[in-house]
């Protein structure tokens, strides 16, 4: 057997290898077998030395599995990384490139706080409710309706006030507390 | 000798055999010849292994009308030489333990 049709064979062998694989190995074998000639060695002794066309073939074709194996490995390792990523972190990375994910959180946040806001308003009027019980209360006074009845309405308009106002202050810090809370959270999908 | 360590024993002296100048394929066979048998068809898979971790480096030379790959060390390389000898020094302390404790149970399993 000539090497040029040794190198046939084997050429046709790696067939389904990429090309530029394929191009190395030839000239890997070809330069050797240029040295060799050169050496003084004859073509039917080269080829022996190199073995059969199938041997080489065998020989390249598991490295270049083994190279492939290699790629795979790293890119599932990648995966399994990508799957590890906290359920923030991944929104964040969404949210950088779309505002899908921030959109029903504000929205959410925004009626939680309206709620929160009404229950405070609720307080307010209970507190105004009082304030109108004690101004009754001196107008029954001076009407002439009688001291318990005033008594009554003055103790019912001071626990109006004072559990409107509790109510209030309580509603409109918790609302404060979860804007600012929810702004955070919002503004962290958008900051390191 | 078991497949694995020979493929790793023979990319260390492929190594050596450039860590004080750039060498070409036939070259590296000529020179690891004497010591270690190595074929063309196992040499090439080592060469592509090398350069495909960043151990060597290629470059191509012009040599009687045609290319030559010529093949550089690279600190990588270096590196992989270094470690080899430290296993080496860690076998040869772990092969006298075996030698020493077969010699006082003369072989002989419990």
């Amino acid at each position: 057997m000539t090497y040029t049709k040794w190198e046939s064979e084997l050429k046709s062998l790696l067939a389904g290898l990429p090309e530029k694989e394929i191009e190395e190995a030839t000239r890997y074998y070809s330069e050797i077998y240029g040295d060799k000639r050169d050496a003084g060695f004859s073509d039917e002794d080269i080829i022996k030395e190199f073995g059969t066309p199938e041997e080489c073939a065998e020989k390249i074709r598991a490295e270049a599995s083994e190279d492939s194996e290699n790629n795979d490995n790293s890119s599932e390792k990648t995966v399994n990384i990508s799957f590890k990523i906290p359920e923030k972190e991944r929104m964040k990375k969404i949210a950088k490139t779309t505002l899908f994910p921030v959109i029903p959180l504000a929205f959410a946040a925004f009626l939680t706080i309206a709620a929160i806001l009404s229950f405070a308003a609720s307080g307010a009027s209970i507190a105004i409710g009082g304030a109108g019980s004690l101004v009754l209360s001196f107008l029954h006074l001076f009407a002439g309706d009688g001291f318990l009845v005033f008594l009554s309405m003055f103790g019912i308009g001071l626990a109006g006030i004072g559990l409107g106002f509790i109510l209030t202050v309580a509603f409109l810090y918790l609302a404060k507390k979860i804007s600012v809370k929810a702004f955070n959270y919002l503004k962290g999908f958008y900051t390191k | 000798m078991d497949a694995q360590l020979k493929k790793g024993l023979l990319e260390i002296c492929v190594l050596s055999s450039i860590e004080k100048e750039e060498s070409y394929g036939y070259k590296i066979i000529s020179d690891l010849a004497p010591y270690i048998e190595i074929s063309e068809s196992t040499l090439y898979p080592i060469l592509r292994r090398l350069e495909n971790s960043g151990a060597v480096t290629t470059h191509s030379v012009e040599y009687n009308g045609r290319l030559r790959k010529y093949f550089r060390i690279t600190a990588v390389g270096i590196e992989k030489i270094e470690e080899f000898i430290e296993t080496i020094d860690e076998f040869a302390k772990i092969s006298s333990f075996i030698t020493r404790h077969r010699r006082r149970t003369g072989g002989e399993t419990t």
